[in-house]
This record gives C-alpha cells, structure tokens and sequence, in this order.
C-alpha cells in the first residue's frame, strides 16, 4: 500500500507540476484558445460535452480492448505455431514483419471496403497494429525456452507436440504478457487511427471523430480533450494486461521461502 | 595421441563394490571420446560400473566430466569408443539429477515430480500418487502445492532429486546435484542422497568438483585428468561407514589425497 502510493506520487506531481506550467504559461503569454487552449479551458469544454465524449470514450474502449483482445490471441496462435517449426517460421516470419511495415493509415480505408463503417473497422485496425507485438515476443518466447528445461523432455523422450503444449507454450507466458503491454497502448492507437477514417456510423462519435470533427470547427480545446481521454483509454487497457499479467506469473516469481 | 587407461574389468575386482542391487545396470565404458567440432571435449575414458555401484568423476574443469555423464545418459553421441549397458536402458531406466535443478516455475512441486511420468503417459491419478509418495519419502510432504519460486536452494535440488527417482530408474547420473550449494546444506544432502541410492539399488554415476564430496558418496572415483580428460585409474574407496565420523578420519584424509595425487599426475 504505502509502496504503491510511493510508486505513484513522483509521476502525479510531475503531472500536475507540468499542468500548471501549462496553465500559467497559457494565461501569462496570451496564447490563443484556437493553437493552445489552458488545461482549465480544456477541462471546461470537456465538462460541457461530456455525454457525447463519455459515449466517444466507450466506442473508442470498446474498439481498442477487442482490438487488443483478437491481437493477442491471433499474435499467441501464429507465434506459437511459427515457433513450433523452423520451416513455417522461414516462411511466414518475414511476411508478418512486411505487414508491420504498412502503414494502417495506409490500409484502413481497405478495411472500411471490407467491414464497413464504424466499430468492425475501427476494431480490426486496433488489431492489426497490436498483433505484432505480440506474434514476435511469442516467438521470442518460444525460441528462448530454456535448454536445459528441453534436456528434460528430450530425456523423457517426449514427442514435439508434447514439448510444445507442456514446455514451449508455458515457458513463453512471461514474453506474452511483455508483448501484451506493448499491443495495450498501440491497440488505442490503432483504434483512434482507424477512426479518423472510418470511425463515422451511427450517432455515437468515437474519440478519433471527435478530434477530426473538432479539429475541422477550430475546436482545438476538444481536440486536446478527446486526446486526452485516449491516453485515459490506453492507461486502463495497460492497466488491464499489466495486471492480468501480474496475476498470471505471480507464482512463478514469489520470494523464496526460508527454509532448511 | 591418448593414452589409453584402465585396463577394464581389474578394476572392477579391485573396487570395494557395494551389495550390487538386481535393480542397477550395469556400464560398460571402452575408449569413449567426444569432440565437438574440432575440440575434444573428452579426451579418453574407460571405466566399468557394476549393477548397483556409485561411482564418483573428478577432474579439472573444462576436463570433460559432464560431457562423460551426458554421454552415458545418450545426450549426445561419442566421437570414439563405446558405451554399452548390461540391459538395454528403456525411458524410465535412467534418471537425471542437475546442477541447476531444472524445475519448471509454472508447475508445483507435486506436477514437477510427476511430469516424468507425465511424459511417459502414465495415467494422471497413478503418477501424482507416485510423486506423491516419493515426496513422502524423502520427508518433502508439506510442500507439494508449493512453486519451485518458493522453495530454498536445497528444497529444489531435493525436489529435483525427488523427480529424478520418481521412475525408479535403474541409473542415476547426477549432475554436480549440490554444486550451487552452501557446504552445510550439502553435507546434509550428500547423506540423504546416500541413502536414497542405496534404497533404491540403482546404480550411480555422480560428477562434482568436489573430491571429498566424491570420496564421501562413491564406491569409487574416477578421475578424468587434464584438459580435454584422459580418464585414470579409478580410486576404490574402502571407508567402513558413511557418517559425519568418517570425513574427519584419517582414512578419509588419505583417500582424498590419493584422488588429488591422480589428478594432478602423481602415482596412483
């Protein structure tokens, strides 16, 4: 508890030290509203749309966390299966790395040909950008099984899909949960982005919208408040998988007993 | 180039064998060497174990002694000579003990234990009651449930020792067991795997860097000298008992400077 609270304090009042210079800096340089509006004002705009951003907020939650939901488990499938066999892995290893190099903003209008408008797209781009991370760090994960843990089932003669299921899979959940704290935050990213494109359907704006529309009607201080509110998406998601992981890997790591 | 050493089964009469259980195998060693790519690892080794007898390896680091014992246990192929055995060894037959335990985190010290028999598709209720038991008798109940993360250094090569008996193997080939040990904890252990062996009737093969620790536990010790090792007349080790007495007896003393005198080339 205190611990935690110890943890958390340097980084609040940095973030509230850097707020206030932001504000006071605003106000003492007479900065327009219309380049940087002050947090307060920012605060203020939030304040008067909160229902539309809070259902913006939703679509754009929804979209990231079944983004990174179908980005984990595509990217642990395919890396599992890779990892499973040298030749797959020459094969399929360096067309993955080529489609992390498209850019999504490249592709998400492809995605609203396919899908169509509003959450499908947006979700599918959400994966697209977190799956990666994840296929490679399972991959990592299975490559880097530990040899002498491989002697093991080497001596008890067990077959490949055995070492696979009991040894690889397992030893690779640490690397899994690493690469799944990385997908968390680009899954917003992926999201937002897909949203720019292909986010309008419906009533509800999702918080990509929200910033392209806002951004169209020179209302900069929603820009920076549908930005903010993604950050406060992507920390909830980290939040999630942090813990998740945390929770998963507990009892591989706890303190050694003291015993005999 | 390599000498050749120990004129084979000689020793084996000069040995101060233990009762040789029906259980152990028996290992025939003849010219073994092994290079990987063009470095010896080991140089030249002979060596007969009786069924049942615990015999210790000495040498110089880098000498080859764990590449001997990974080669008994068919971990990898000999470059020269041959290993053969008096049974042919089936999957549970030999069983391994390393250095570094070897213990999966994610499994608890019971699923540990078992998962040799795991692997060899023993039924899921026979093989934890098999674990079971043997945690039992090495006086591990209690910490079943337990993950590898929360035991002691000593708890997990016990555990480990435990998973290398579960099979009921008729060799054992231990790995420097107790090496990242603290010397109390090893004594202790070192008595405790005595026993184990004995019980058990298997037939031991022990690499450790420690003579006193070979003199202590082996019917007898094999020195591989130098670098890669030329295996050397193995030292037959005749104490009367195997107690904490014995270590600080003057045969003990002599027994281990008789080890030390072949290692670094003196008359055996």
């Amino acid at each position: 508890m205190t611990a935690g609270l110890r943890s958390v304090t340097p980084p609040l009042v940095a973030a509230v030290a850097v707020v206030m210079v932001w504000e006071v800096a605003v106000r003492a340089l007479g900065v327009p509203a219309y380049l940087l509006p002050a947090p307060s004002a920012v605060a203020e705009a939030a304040w008067d749309d909160r229902s539309r951003l809070a259902a913006g907020m939703l679509q754009t939650a929804i979209a990231s966390a079944g983004g990174l939901a179908i980005a984990v488990s595509a990217g642990v499938t395919l890396g599992s299966v890779l990892g499973a066999s040298r030749r797959l892995q020459q094969a399929f290893y360096p067309l993955a790395l080529l489609f992390q190099m498209v850019p999504l903003v490249a592709i998400a209008p492809l995605l609203v040909i396919w899908l169509g408008y509003g959450l499908r797209s947006t979700t599918a781009a959400a994966a697209i950008v977190a799956v990666f991370p994840v296929l490679a760090s399972t991959l990592d994960g299975m490559r880097g099984t530990d040899p002498g843990l491989r002697e093991i089932f080497r001596i008890h003669r067990a077959g490949r899909l055995t070492t696979w299921w009991k040894l690889e899979l397992p030893a690779s959940v640490p690397a899994v949960v690493t690469g799944s704290r990385v997908a968390a935050g680009l899954a917003v990213i992926g999201a937002v982005v897909g949203e720019f494109v292909s986010g309008s359907a419906g009533t509800v704006s999702p918080l990509g919208l929200v910033v392209t529309a806002s951004m169209r009607e020179a209302r900069t201080d929603l820009v920076f408040a549908a930005v903010a509110l993604s950050a406060c998406v992507g920390f909830v998601l980290f939040g999630i998988v942090g813990t998740l992981g945390w929770l998963s890997l507990r009892r591989w790591h706890a303190s050694a007993a003291q015993e005999d | 180039m390599w000498r050749s050493s120990d004129a084979g089964p000689l020793h084996l009469e000069q040995g101060f064998v233990s009762v040789a259980a029906a259980g152990g195998l028996g290992i025939d060693i003849r010219g073994a060497s092994v290079r990987f790519g063009g470095m010896a690892a080991l140089g030249e080794a002979s060596l007969q174990v009786a069924p049942g007898e615990f015999v210790a390896v000495v040498g110089d680091s880098g000498g080859g002694k764990t590449t001997l014992l990974r080669a008994i246990g068919g971990l990898l192929p000999l470059s020269g000579g041959t290993i053969s055995f008096s049974q042919a060894p089936g999957p549970r037959d030999i069983g391994f003990c390393f250095q570094e335990g070897r213990l999966l985190p994610w499994r608890s010290v019971l699923a540990n234990v078992a998962l040799p028999l795991e692997l060899e598709g023993v039924p899921r209720g026979e093989r934890l009651a098999a674990a079971a038991d043997m945690l039992r008798r090495m006086r591990l109940h209690g910490v079943e449930k337990r993950m590898p993360a929360q035991l002691s250094g000593g708890m997990r090569m016990r555990v480990a020792m435990a998973r290398a008996l579960v099979t009921r193997p008729r060799l054992l080939l231990l790995d420097e067991p107790f090496g990242a040990l603290d010397e109390v904890t090893r004594t202790a252990l070192d008595a405790e795997l005595l026993g184990l062996v004995r019980e058990s009737g298997a037939t031991a093969v022990l690499v450790t860097h420690s003579i006193q620790e070979a003199v202590f536990l082996a019917d007898r010790v094999f020195v591989l000298r130098g670098r890669p090792g030329v295996g050397q007349p193995p030292v037959p080790i005749d104490l009367p008992e195997r107690s904490d007495r014995v270590r600080v007896g003057v045969h003990f003393a002599e027994l281990c400077a008789r080890v030390q005198q072949s290692l670094q080339g003196g008359a055996p």
